[in-house]
């Protein structure tokens, strides 16, 4: 990923959180490039008809309409051509029966909707430290929460 | 008291699977109440239950299975009990593949058997390849229709292995016959049947059949044989003491063109009525051998012709004493004897006359270095009638040669030239006497006068030899003869006139021409010097016989030999001649070497017993006898001890030993023989497998017997007779039994044997009275076996004495006849019942309460008399109470014969004999009326109490159940707006914060802090309201490890508030791990929360198993041993009497702004420890810290 800024894509309902990502990536500046859907089914649409402009890493709302979070991850991970693809799940509950099935769905990390700003762009720059090298670390359950 | 015996007699008896089958609760499958069951049903499980054979019934669709005691083995402990009750689909799933389109044949009506079905089974701890006899029928209902199936199975495995034995044996039989290329059969002269062999069917062309007529085969034999066959046949039937039948014939087979030359051999078996009943032997295609005898006869018989008819006497001695085996006729006339009193006679015995001239020395020369003697006028004194006559004889005794170069006999050569020599001697004057003499010579002489072989005399035997006219004599002899140039006589005539030494040619092949054709001719013939008075050899004179037609005849008589002896050399028999007293073998082919395992440098040319000194004192005798009598000897699996193979071992062999005549003398001896040790061995293999078998049964207290329903004729076992009271008897009669039999019960006896011959099973008790007129009591079983005709023909079965048993039973009867009198005067209900559970016997009470007859209750059941709603327990329980052999015991109502019904305490108890066994139950009936109305009364009240209760809890739990979804769902909901809110204003603080004023900074900031509280509060909600939902899986729980975690996700705050935590004693505890790390999270933050101002946090944590009995608290009741966790710290500690109420939820004992705390972490504390069946309690004094006592159950 030298050349290629990490392409980002986040799909979640809630306008004021895709605005919250969107300004803190836009603060990050320069290292990524995001694309935003607004449900589970635009999300699908697009990584099926545009395979050439699939994202390095997915943030997945669970709460949408249409299709949840829970059925795109079990549909991703079923697809040959797009399990490879890191899941990383962003959402405002943490509720450990359900971090765990999620875990188990096979996304790579969750991300509890941090509340402060600067939360936000700490978690993202994370993120973006975890996928911007070559080499992928493989998912673990120790460390499957990013804390902000 | 379950089950009704009218109702279920059908169940009865059947042992251990009978006792299953009526435990067993049928509405659980899909059979249903067996009272339900249809009658086929009913009937066949009956039938089964109590049958000796393995069988099992699949009913229904379900294939539901019932089985007997004998199938239960089959099953295996893995299937038993469990497949009782259970679709065979289910027990058998590894081979219903197979066994479904079976089944569903047999629903169909049709039955299907295998026999010897191999199954491998798992028994005594080890898979045991077993066989059985499996026959699945179908069992019809009444309406027809096939219900289900019926599965009969007996095992097979011994007759099996039996069979295999049996058959292994006969192969070996077979493979014997086989290789010996002989055909077999075996006559039946009531059918006037056989069957035989396929090579024998060959042979006679007859049709394969298994079966054939005698006629069909008789009519095959040649014409002139057959008469002599069907004579042979009838007295080796006729006459047990007949030798076997042992014949020669020949058979013109249809299909083949040539008649086959058979030796057949066989003998008859009789009954003891001396009427045979089988006639079994062998038949061997001996044409090659026949035929090429016949050949040499036919050889010999023209040498013999050929000898009697020379022009010169000839005779043949052979053997040791010169047995005369020929003389021609010229040979008898010089002799002066006639055939009988010479032929076959050593002729030294013979003609005694011989002994004192000499004549002995020269023959035994000739016999020992094979040298021909041969001597001209040689004179010879012959007794003729008494008179002695003396003879001139030339005569030469000749070395016979077998085809091995052995001398084997002697042939004298002999012309009576008496007259010649007395003629001579008056003509020694004259040479014109000589020449005439010697011109009328019948045998050829010629006279060669010097070197130039001028023939100077020529008989006309010579002449006629020659063949070249009577103008010879005083030509050269080489002009007359140039053929003989270059066959080198004149060369030896040449020598002879040099050297003087005479010349003898014998058996020379001369060929002279005669008519311009070269002729063979074989000739002795001598080249004899003639001297001059001054010793000058000054002629020649030959001498001739032509020996060409001996000599062909000889060649043709070694060839045919030859030809014999190659014959007897390449037969798969082994076979070996010997001869003379010291039984030097002649012979012996490749087959018998084999058997004896020697080679032929070890073996032929010696003494039989040199090389097998082993077998000498069984075979000498044996040759001894052949000798003296002549007659054969048959040996059949004949013991021999031979070293072979390295060992000494007796080995078993079927043989012939046939005596060699020469002169009607036996010279020697030939032996024919097959070695049968494996045969025999496996035979006595199977006669000491048999004799194990019948030491078993002896040492069995069962006596065993098989009576053969024809005949009558009964083998019974030692034991049996014992049993039987014939200690002495080897042999019985039925009407001995009967005899024996106690007259009461021959009429069980005979009834038992009636339904036997129904239905094939025989069983019956009865007494017998022995001799001593002692009383015994048998118990007798057996089965019968029928032919193909479905006849019976054989009983086999055993007989069991069982005096103690029934004596016991007896006894018992008694003891019961007394209990029943004593019973019958109690005021209380008393009944007895079988080991089955079967009532057999109610008091008088019983009858005077329920006003009912003894038929009654006989035919419509006891169960009449309980109330029918206590019907469904009752059988249960009494059920329950059988199968386990424990105590019953019920409460049930009885209905008196006024209709009341009163309550009852029923109780009944099992009576065990010696061993443990119950021999019947004893049960009472007690009137607890009053006493029921009163606890009825009261059971009453409780069962409405509870019932209310139960509905107020029902509720109760439906609304805390929407409390909790309430709680859950808008504490998550409110989340997001919350957080929304601190999103928004953590943006205006960091972009517009300049912009602000002062105020306006300072309620941005208690804005974000009740937004934060509020955030703290909702989660502390959630985490509450969950812990009552979470699933409680129990773990064990490292404490140390617990409070590690709790420091790491809380080691910010620690280090702010110089946190310093003191582990004591640590515990590995059984708790939800996720709900013990919230309690210690909990109680950590409050100390910190809660620290006194500039003072660092010490917390104190110990744990330790205490005995709930140690402690000074009242309520820790519920278990022995609790964990004891103590938690200490030095903050600000609380009053007294808040020491109960700082675990409510929202309480708080400080404002918001003194101390931060939303009020529910306490409560959660004490839920999760409620949750663990714990105990807290909490010990405040302001400002001296606070204590924690945690008591969670060890166990």
């Amino acid at each position: 990923m030298e050349n290629t800024k990490l392409h980002l894509l986040l799909a979640d309902d809630d306008i004021d959180d895709c605005d919250f990502f969107k300004d803190a990536i836009d603060e990050i500046s320069g290292v990524c490039e995001l694309t935003i859907l607004n449900n589970g089914v635009e999300l699908m649409k697009f990584l099926v008809n545009d395979p050439d402009s699939q994202p390095n890493v997915i943030f997945l709302d669970l709460n949408m309409p249409k299709k949840s979070g829970m059925e795109c991850i079990a549909e991703i991970k079923a697809s040959n051509v797009l399990s490879h693809i890191p899941i990383i799940i962003y959402s405002t509950s943490l509720d450990h029966t359900v971090v765990n099935d999620l875990y188990e769905l096979g996304a790579h990390h969750y991300i509890q909707k941090p509340a402060e700003f600067g939360s936000i762009k700490s978690v993202i720059k994370k993120v973006v430290a975890l996928f911007g090298t070559t080499t992928i670390q493989p998912r673990s359950r120790d460390n499957f929460i990013i804390q902000p | 008291m379950s089950i009704n015996s009218s109702t279920y007699h059908f169940l009865e008896g059947g042992g251990e699977m009978g006792k299953f089958i009526r435990a067993k609760d049928w509405r659980q499958t899909p059979l249903g109440d067996p009272e339900t069951w249809p009658e086929s049903l009913k009937t066949m499980v009956s039938v089964m239950l109590n049958n000796p054979f393995g069988m099992y019934i699949a009913w229904g669709k379900d294939y539901t299975q019932i089985y007997n005691d004998v199938y239960c083995p089959i099953l295996g402990d893995n299937k038993h009990p469990q497949a009782l009750g259970s679709s065979t689909k289910e027990s058998f799933s590894e081979i219903w593949d197979t066994v479904e389109p079976m089944f569903d044949g047999v629903m169909e009506g049709k039955p299907i058997g295998f026999s010897d079905f191999m199954l491998p089974l798992n028994r005594n701890g080890q898979i045991e390849i077993c066989y059985f006899d499996f026959a699945y029928s179908p069992i019809r209902m009444s309406n027809g229709e096939v219900g289900g199936i019926l599965v009969t199975i007996i095992e097979t495995t011994k007759k099996k292995k039996a069979e295999d034995a049996l058959r292994e044996n006969k192969n070996e039989l077979e493979f014997v016959i086989n290789s010996v290329q002989l055909g077999t059969f075996d006559y039946n002269p009531a059918t006037n049947k056989f069957s035989a062999n396929t090579r024998l069917k060959t042979w006679f062309g007859l049709p394969q059949a298994e079966q054939i007529q005698l006629n069909h085969a008789l009519d095959l034999i040649v014409e002139e044989d057959k008469e002599r066959v069907i004579k042979a046949i009838a007295k080796v039937l006729k006459d047990p003491s007949s030798d076997s039948y042992d014949i020669e014939y020949g058979i013109l087979s249809p299909n083949s063109s040539k008649p086959i030359i058979v030796h057949a051999k066989g003998r008859a078996w009789f009954n003891e009525e001396k009427v045979a009943y089988r006639l079994t032997g062998t038949l061997e295609d001996i044409t090659n051998r026949v035929l090429e005898r016949k050949k040499i006869e036919e050889s010999e018989r023209l040498l013999r012709l050929m000898i009697l008819q020379a022009p010169v006497a000839i005779a043949i001695m052979r053997g040791v004493d010169y047995r005369v085996e020929i003389a021609n006729k010229l040979a008898l006339e010089i002799w002066g004897r006639t055939k009988e009193q010479i032929l076959n006679k050593p002729i030294f015995e013979a003609m005694p006359e011989l002994l004192s001239q000499g004549i002995k020395n020269f023959v035994d020369d000739v016999a020992k270095t094979g040298n021909r003697f041969s001597t001209p006028e040689m004179p010879v004194t012959f007794s003729t009638n008494g008179e002695l006559q003396m003879f001139y004889i030339n005569f030469s005794f000749e070395a016979l040669y077998d085809s091995e170069g052995k001398i084997n006999g002697i042939m004298a050569i002999g012309v009576d030239v008496t007259p010649q020599v007395e003629a001579r001697k008056k003509v020694e004057e004259s040479e014109q006497n000589m020449r005439a003499l010697v011109n009328s010579a019948p045998f050829p002489i010629g006279v060669f006068a010097g070197e130039e072989m001028r023939i100077s005399l020529a008989n006309q035997s010579i002449m006629e030899a020659w063949g070249k006219g009577h103008d010879v004599v005083g030509k050269l002899y080489s002009d007359i003869l140039p053929e003989f140039g270059s066959q080198h006589i004149f060369d030896q005539i040449r020598s002879v006139l040099a050297t003087g030494i005479p010349f003898q040619a014998k058996n020379q092949r001369i060929e002279i021409e005669i008519n311009g054709e070269l002729h063979v001719f074989y000739y002795n013939y001598n080249f004899t010097p003639l001297l001059d008075a001054s010793g000058h050899v000054h002629s020649v004179m030959n001498t001739a016989a032509n020996v060409t037609e001996l000599n062909e005849a000889k060649q043709k008589v070694e060839e045919s030999e030859k030809r014999f002896r190659d014959t007897v050399m390449q037969a798969p028999l082994g076979i070996v001649i010997f001869r003379g007293p010291e039984n030097i073998i002649e012979m012996a082919n490749e087959n018998y070497l084999q058997l004896i395992d020697r080679t032929e440098d070890q073996f032929v040319g010696k003494p039989l017993f040199e090389t097998l000194p082993e077998a000498k004192e069984t075979i000498a005798p044996i040759i001894a006898e052949i000798y003296k009598t002549g007659n054969p000897f048959h040996g059949f699996e004949f013991p021999i001890r031979i070293n072979r193979y390295g060992m000494t071992e007796t080995g078993y062999y079927n043989f012939v030993y046939h005596p060699l005549k020469e002169n009607n003398t036996i010279s020697g001896v030939m032996v024919v023989a097959t070695d049968v040790t494996a045969t025999v061995k496996a035979k006595h293999l199977i006669e000491e497998n048999e004799e194990k078998l019948k030491l078993i049964i002896e040492a069995s207290e069962l006596g065993v017997y098989d009576v053969n329903l024809k005949s009558g004729e009964i083998v019974a076992s030692n034991r049996c007779y014992e049993i039987l009271g014939f200690p002495e008897k080897t042999q019985l009669t039925h009407k001995d039994i009967i005899a024996h039999l106690h007259p009461e019960d021959l009429i069980i006896r005979k009834k038992a044997f009636a339904k036997a011959y129904v239905d094939g099973v025989l069983h019956y008790q009865s007494r017998v009275v022995w001799k001593d007129q002692s009383l015994h009591w048998i118990d007798a079983k057996g089965k019968l076996f029928y032919d193909d005709k479905k006849q019976p023909y054989r009983m086999l079965g055993t007989v069991r004495e069982i005096t103690e048993e029934r004596t016991f039973q007896q006894q018992l009867l008694e003891r019961e006849e007394k209990f029943r009198l004593l019973a019958d005067s109690m005021p209380q209900h008393v009944w007895t019942s079988d080991p089955e559970g079967n009532l057999n016997y109610f008091n008088q009470y019983v009858y005077d309460y329920s006003g009912l007859t003894p038929e009654q209750i006989n035919t419509e059941g006891w169960i009449q008399i309980v109330h029918p709603d206590d019907w469904k327990k009752n059988i249960r329980q009494w059920s329950k109470a059988v199968r386990t052999g424990k105590d019953f015991l019920i409460e049930h109502r009885f209905k008196k014969h006024t209709g009341e019904f009163r309550w009852q305490l029923s109780r009944a108890i099992p009576q065990k004999d010696p061993d443990g066994n119950i021999k019947m139950w004893v049960g009472s009936s007690t009137d607890i009326q009053e006493q029921k109305m009163f606890t009825t009364e009261l059971e009453n009240m409780v069962h409405l109490r509870t019932n209310e209760l139960k509905e107020k809890n029902i509720d109760l739990e439906k609304i805390n159940k929407e409390l909790q979804s309430f709680v859950y769902i808008s504490s998550h909901d409110l989340q997001e707006p919350l957080r929304k809110i601190q999103t928004f204003s953590s943006r205006i603080l960091e972009t517009e914060y300049e912009s602000l004023s002062d105020n306006a900074k300072k309620y941005f900031n208690r804005m974000q802090k009740s937004a934060y509280r509020m955030q703290n509060l909702i989660q502390d909600l959630i985490a509450y309201s969950r812990t009552g939902v979470q699933e409680l899986t129990f773990e064990a729980v490292d404490l140390s490890e617990i409070i590690e975690d709790v420091k790491e996700t809380l080691s910010e705050e620690f280090e702010e508030n110089h946190v310093t935590l003191k582990l004591h004693n640590v515990c590995t505890l059984q708790a939800i791990p996720v709900q013990f790390k919230q309690i210690m999270h909990n109680l950590i933050s409050n100390s910190m929360k809660f620290g006194k101002t500039d003072h660092p946090v010490i917390i104190e944590i110990n744990c330790e198993k205490v005995e709930a009995s140690n402690l000074a608290v009242g309520s820790l009741t519920d278990y022995d041993h609790f964990y004891h966790i103590s938690y200490l710290d030095n903050g600000i500690g609380f009053e007294p009497d808040y020491n109960e109420k700082i675990f409510e939820v929202f309480q708080r004992l400080h404002s918001k702004d003194e101390y931060s705390g939303t009020g529910i972490g306490l409560a959660i504390v004490k839920r999760i420890i409620e949750n663990h069946e714990g105990y807290i309690f909490a010990k405040g004094k302001l400002n001296e810290g606070a204590r924690f006592d945690i008591y969670l159950p060890a166990e």
